[in-house]
């Protein structure tokens, strides 16, 4: 049998440990795919070769996915995805300075306290004429930058005029931390653990704790590929779903593979920080539960999810980045939750739904699917404490529950 | 504005942008202070080598434009967009001042896909004229006359070699053949 040849680029990060399995553990070989790994330098480089058909499909920034369906940046070519990577995976981190600033000015542990001490220290620097914070991101259509710019929202701050926001490739956030260019960053993992293993920074808060369970990276290929090749697609789809199975079941070991200098050339040890209790996060220096972090197929991480697409669209929106049409359609053309489950029928339970009523669980919770019922994850979203609200009776989430 | 890591290939295609009238105003080998030199140079039009990490920052100031006193607007002509791919296939990505004149633009930006495109063809080569005999053996005696006469590795002696072809241009065994022909002009005075 002639095996199909797929070109797929990524940024070398944890959550590309689904591509990686895929091919070590066989699940690209068992469905006659020969499958070309592209590592990548910036998301623009990703975005640019997925688009011009130097790469057939790559692991891709959900809300890069949707700008670029958009026609925000570069060739207007739109962009189709039937896969999410993912889900979690991303942290904000502070320099040492910041975070003892912080916790000199915090009155308790929890996001919501952090989020106080920052509005604090940042009207401290504003009034004693110093400039502004400086935090990076690793493109502005991310969800690392919406989780950033939440935070600040619930610390009462602009994220446009009461710091500075700027970007930065996610391999060289740890580095441009240690030399002072910047106060923190909102990245994905390992960077955070490798910063707050080596001690040039602080871990400061999950990106669980902004938005449990969050969307992430998607599979991302071109709407005309997804036209013209759709049994290779659909290869595809089950080759890296099995993976994603794989990687939660045998997590730890799978996350040695990104070790190899070819892929992170980070410790393993450093990598698999978050899972082993050894990424110490917050004010309290307390470590953080597996669960803030990947989930690659658990809860229907694979599904693409239209209410994510709704989502992120509206996160773009409220970011003034664009005007998103109101009709649905962007989000319908873009997440294909069809051809997930076509491609998925018989392996595992789909949901029935497009949607999901999101932003309301506190704890797992189930939705009707076929042929069994689907399990879905916590999803509240950060929120400011109001005034009225004491503190400590907030009926948000508080610290690394 | 050139930004690429690789000097010989910046040095090329400066070269053919200067011919052409153009004024580069700046060659970067990092895009590390990018935005700064941005701001400094005002440049209508910033070539980047489409594999420089950094990209990400240029793409964030022509995306965030409220931040730039001069927003590097992404080209977006409709009837550009096959040059715009031409280029990207020979791996530079183009951003232009969103006053540019369209026409000065397109006549860059095929510049630099011809010169990313000959860079990529010379550096193919480099890699073929191992398989010719002949071939070899005349770079094999050129890198030998630079070792002797220089005190260098053969390693750096062929890198020199290599630096001289990207720069001029020039395939690397017609490098070498000059290489031999100066030493022989400079024993025959």
């Amino acid at each position: 049998m002639k095996r199909s040849r797929v070109r797929i680029g990524y940024m070398p990060l944890t959550d590309s440990l689904p591509l990686a399995v895929a091919r070590e553990a066989g699940y690209f070989a068992a469905e006659g795919l020969d499958v070309d790994l592209r590592p990548e330098w910036s998301w623009a480089s990703l975005r640019d070769r997925l688009l011009v058909g130097r790469l057939d499909a790559a692991s891709m920034l959900a809300p890069m996915l949707l700008a670029t369906s958009l026609g925000l940046g570069s060739i207007n070519q739109p962009l189709t995805s039937a896969f999410s990577m993912g889900l979690n995976g991303n942290a904000v981190t502070v320099s040492p300075m910041l975070f003892h600033g912080l916790r000199a000015l915090a009155e308790g542990p929890t996001p919501q306290d952090m989020a106080r001490a920052l509005n604090k220290l940042v009207a401290a620097r504003s009034g004693a004429g110093g400039t502004p914070l400086v935090l990076a991101v690793v493109f502005p259509y991310s969800c690392h930058a919406y989780q950033l710019r939440h935070w600040l929202t619930v610390a009462g701050l602009n994220p446009d005029q009461d710091v500075k926001l700027v970007v930065l490739p996610p391999s060289q956030m740890v580095d441009h931390l240690r030399l002072g260019h910047i106060d923190g960053f909102c990245v994905g993992e390992p960077w955070n653990s490798l910063a707050a293993l080596t001690g040039a920074g602080h871990c400061l808060l999950s990106g669980y704790q902004i938005w449990e369970n969050a969307p992430e990276k998607v599979l991302a290929v071109t709407r005309d590929w997804a036209a013209s090749h759709g049994e290779v697609h659909a290869a595809l789809l089950r080759a890296l779903h099995r993976a994603a199975v794989h990687a939660d079941q045998h997590l730890l070991e799978s996350l040695e593979l990104l070790a190899h200098p070819a892929w992170l050339d980070v410790p393993a040890e450093v990598i698999r920080a978050p899972f082993t209790q050894r990424l110490a996060g917050g004010l309290t220096g307390q470590p953080y539960p597996a669960h803030h972090f990947h989930v690659f197929s658990a809860y229907q991480a694979n599904f693409p999810w239209r209410s994510d697409a709704r989502f992120l669209l509206g996160e773009m929106q409220r970011w003034r980045q664009c005007d998103v049409p109101r009709d649905g359609t962007v989000a319908a053309q873009c997440y294909r939750s069809d051809l997930f489950r076509q491609a998925l029928t018989g392996l595992t339970n789909l949901p029935l739904e497009d949607d999901k009523p999101g932003q309301a669980h506190a704890a797992p919770w189930q939705m009707s699917g076929r042929p069994g019922q689907v399990e879905l994850g916590p999803d509240r979203r950060l929120e400011a404490v109001t005034a009225e609200q004491e503190p400590g009776v907030s009926i948000c989430h508080s610290g690394l529950a | 504005m050139l930004v690429d890591d690789q000097p010989p290939r910046a040095a090329m295609l400066a070269r053919a942008l200067t011919d052409e009238g153009h004024c580069v105003l700046c060659k970067l080998t990092s895009a590390a202070g990018l935005r700064e030199r941005v701001l400094a140079n005002n440049p209508d039009v910033v070539l980047v080598d489409m594999d420089a990490p950094d990209r990400d920052a240029l793409e964030s100031m022509a995306l965030m434009q409220q931040e730039t006193p001069r927003p590097m607007a992404m080209f977006h002509d409709q009837d550009a967009e096959a040059l715009l791919i031409a280029a990207l296939r020979a791996g530079v990505s183009t951003y232009v001042a969103g006053n540019t004149d369209v026409l000065r633009v397109r006549e860059v930006m095929k510049v630099a896909t011809a010169r990313y495109r000959e860079y990529h063809a010379l550096c193919e080569e480099l890699e073929t004229t191992g398989d010719d005999p002949a071939a070899a053996a005349v770079i094999g005696r050129a890198k030998a006359l630079l070792m002797q006469r220089r005190r260098i590795t053969e390693r750096d002696a062929y890198r020199a070699l290599r630096r001289q072809a990207m720069s001029s241009g020039e395939p690397l065994l017609r490098v070498a053949r000059h290489v031999l022909d100066y030493a022989a002009l400079l024993k025959s005075l």
